[in-house]
């Protein structure tokens, strides 16, 4: 998730911003997924500004709780969407080729609605549901967490994910391990995309209730995506040790290798040597991805930035 | 009228001699007066002036600040029958002081007893300055004796350096209450320093100053950065160096910083509109019997969303996704029926913590910000007004990310049964606390 962010203001500024932003709405930049000013998640106060992209002109407005896209192809008829009516807040619009993404948060803690059309006519070809979401570069896929629901959960853990649009939707349902007896059949809102992350037999696809606090995968990063949306890597941690994880896109399945990140440790205050900082959160992590190599940017609010550098020859391959 | 000791009869000198004289003149309570006659028959006075800042305290003991010299004792001896000087005398240390410094001078003043009206005399002054550098340091004490031509004064001199001392801290109020023990006419504001082992130093200064006695200062709590605090010194800054209190909580205080929350409702089916959908019902993860029905299209959305709806016909549900449906009823889910078309019916909304949510007060925090199920925090303004208090009472998966620029992501429980989130939006982004 790509946020704005902005400092703590002294007091006397403080005071003046949130007179302002008491009375100031929310606006949404639908070509980088970020809000600015008034609050993070305000649907009834989010304003859109209509966006150019490969020459479509793209406008959200709300009817109600409704929210649809006014779309004027540059060539033929415009039309008029209704988004998922679980889509409380439009976050990103993505005009690629001959699809449209519409990427939407439905609840104030991050759950996305992903919806895929077909830009010339506005017909929905696919739709489910994730946290973190992030179309690659070219519009071809989304990386992104698999959907859990947001609250009264005990147990939950993140498993990576990755939506191909060059496939059918049944082909990103492809069961991804054989189902236990008598399970029941997957959610195609939920149970979607290819495995980037865990693979092992055993993590792959689990169901919460199968976890202990130890196992359970936890996202250190947001997605980072190569310019040449052949790469996309995160950050994971597993009983308090963190890996940069990278898949490599453009084969039959992602080529999947991680590279251990024990410096994270060193920059969390407090937390041991060598242990990765489970606190840390991804908010404050960023990566970008070189050929075959990544670099990871922490850094908090009011804190110098501190880089991690991450050599090609780290990584090892994750066996599925 | 002035008498000539010599040509007084000696009862009557001694008549004179105890005579208290007039009534003293303004000065210092119990300023000495003490007279005698000489060997060689000369009557002399000698007037003592109590130069410490506590009037009515013991004669010798003062409260002093660091690097500021008091003034402690004068004497001078005189005729007061001609009001001549006879000696401002001299001091002379006999024990030194060990943590700070004895210096001379001369105090010139009228008597304090009356006699001599208008007549300034020279009096030897000893004062002191506290110069110790040692922060366990509370107290000096030196001994030093006055001499003059007819006199030997001893004293005892005893120095206690000013405290602060920090009586509480009061997060949810926004005070801290102190109390100062200094030289009545000091006064200084106070610098208060918040610092934690992982935390660094957050330090505020008042702007208003404060004397000796209680003081509450006012805490800018929006301006203490996130962190975890076990140690606040608050220093008077009455003097350079300053005198300062340290306080150690019992708990250390644990500030969350400025923290975006979020709401989170428990949708109700009668507020959600549009068509039906058949889903299934599941008794228990015991009995697991999947009945099915039909609920709201839109609010069983929701409540595989959110996890937790109310329905109209089956009472209080939760999304199977939310359970450990899938392993404890294995084997029995009927054929089509997915995690996101059965629910489980509970007999309460209730968080992580097992305990039933509360409208505007229940909060659902991650893991990571280790707060404990019951852990109460106070909400505060950027101006440092209250906004509210919120407890933990379930867990927010999603509470690690959307931060909004701030220290933290919190969703806090809210009473609207609105159908969708589109009511639900963000409560503001507050500066928390743990007060408990």
């Amino acid at each position: 998730m790509n946020l704005r962010s902005f400092r703590l203001l002294p007091l006397a500024i403080a005071l003046a911003a949130l007179g302002s932003a008491a009375a100031a709405q929310s606006s949404v930049d639908l070509a980088a997924g970020t809000v600015r000013a008034g609050k993070l998640f305000d649907p009834a106060r989010a304003s859109y500004t209509p966006v150019q992209q490969a020459g479509y002109r793209i406008e959200a407005r709300r009817t109600g709780s409704t929210l649809e896209l006014a779309v004027t192809p540059p060539a033929g008829t415009a039309y008029v969407l209704a988004l998922a009516p679980e889509l409380a807040q439009l976050r990103q619009v993505l005009v690629a080729g001959d699809r449209l993404w519409a990427i939407g948060w439905m609840n104030g803690a991050g759950a996305s609605d992903v919806s895929l059309y077909r830009a010339a006519d506005g017909r929905l070809l696919d739709r489910f549901w994730a946290y973190q979401p992030l179309p690659s570069p070219d519009g071809r896929y989304v990386a992104f967490q698999k959907f859990h629901p947001s609250h009264f959960i005990d147990q939950w853990e993140t498993q990576y994910r990755l939506y191909d649009a060059a496939l059918a939707p049944a082909a990103n349902r492809a069961a991804l391990r054989t189902p236990l007896a008598g399970e029941p059949a997957g959610d195609a809102l939920v149970d979607v995309g290819l495995a980037l992350y865990p693979l092992a037999p055993g993590e792959l696809d689990r169901d919460a209730s199968d976890l202990t606090p130890a196992s359970a995968h936890s996202a250190g990063s947001g997605f980072a995506w190569s310019t040449d949306s052949r790469r996309v890597a995160f950050v994971d941690v597993q009983g308090g040790r963190a890996r940069l994880v990278s898949a490599a896109l453009g084969t039959a399945r992602p080529q999947v290798t991680a590279a251990p990140l024990p410096e994270l440790g060193l920059l969390c205050a407090g937390a041991p040597e060598g242990r990765a900082c489970t606190s840390l959160s991804p908010d404050f992590v960023s990566l970008a991805l070189g050929r075959a190599d990544a670099t990871l940017t922490v850094q908090r609010p009011g804190t110098a930035a501190r880089r991690i550098g991450v050599p090609a020859g780290r990584f090892t391959t994750v066996a599925p | 009228m002035i008498f000539k000791p010599w040509l007084v009869p000696a009862g009557a000198v001694v008549a004179l001699l105890l005579s208290t004289g007039p009534a003293a003149a303004a000065g210092n309570a119990g300023d000495a007066k003490q007279c005698r006659t000489t060997a060689q028959g000369r009557t002399v006075c000698l007037q003592q002036r109590r130069l410490g800042v506590r009037p009515l305290a013991s004669l010798l003991t003062n409260t002093v600040l660091p690097n500021q010299k008091v003034d402690l004792s004068a004497w001078v001896e005189y005729n007061p029958f001609d009001c001549s000087l006879v000696s401002s005398g001299a001091w002379q240390v006999t024990t030194p002081p060990t943590k700070g410094d004895v210096s001379f001078g001369i105090y010139s003043d009228v008597l304090s007893n009356g006699d001599c009206p208008g007549v300034i005399f020279p009096y030897a002054l000893i004062s002191y300055t506290w110069t110790s550098s040692d922060e366990a340091a509370t107290q000096d004490s030196f001994a030093a004796q006055w001499v003059s031509p007819d006199y030997v004064e001893p004293d005892t001199f005893v120095e206690n350096l000013a405290t602060v001392k920090i009586d509480k801290v009061d997060f949810a109020a926004g005070t801290a209450s102190l109390t100062i023990d200094g030289p009545p006419e000091a006064t200084g504001t106070l610098t208060l320093e918040f610092s934690g082992a992982t935390a660094g130093t957050a330090t505020l200064t008042t702007t208003e100053s404060y004397a000796s006695g209680s003081a509450t200062p006012t805490l800018l709590r929006p301006s203490i950065p996130v962190g975890v605090y076990d140690t606040l010194k608050v220093k008077w800054n009455a003097s350079t160096p300053q005198v300062f209190g340290k306080l150690t909580p019992p708990r250390p205080w644990n500030v969350l910083g400025s923290v975006r929350y979020s709401q989170y409702n428990v949708p109700v089916e009668s507020a959600c509109t549009g068509g039906s959908v058949s889903v299934w019902v599941v008794d228990s993860l015991t009995a697991c019997n999947f009945t099915q029905v039909n609920l709201n299209s839109n609010f069983a959305s929701q409540v595989n969303v959110n996890g937790t709806g109310q329905s109209s016909a089956h009472g209080t549900l939760k999304a199977g996704a939310a359970t450990s449906l899938r392993r404890s009823c294995r084997g029995h889910f009927p054929d089509g029926a997915t995690l996101n078309t059965s629910y489980l019916q509970v007999s309460s909304v209730t968080g992580s913590c097992n305990t039933t949510l509360v409208a505007d007060s229940s909060v659902a925090t991650h893991p990571t910000q280790r707060l404990a199920c019951g852990a109460n925090l106070k909400l505060v303004r950027p101006d440092n007004s209250n906004r509210a208090d919120r407890t933990r009472a379930d867990t927010c998966p999603a509470c690690n990310t959307g931060f909004g620029g701030g220290d933290g992501h919190i969703d806090s429980f809210t009473a609207s049964q609105a159908c969708t989130a589109h009511d639900v939006g963000d409560l503001g982004q507050f500066w928390t606390v743990q007060i408990r």
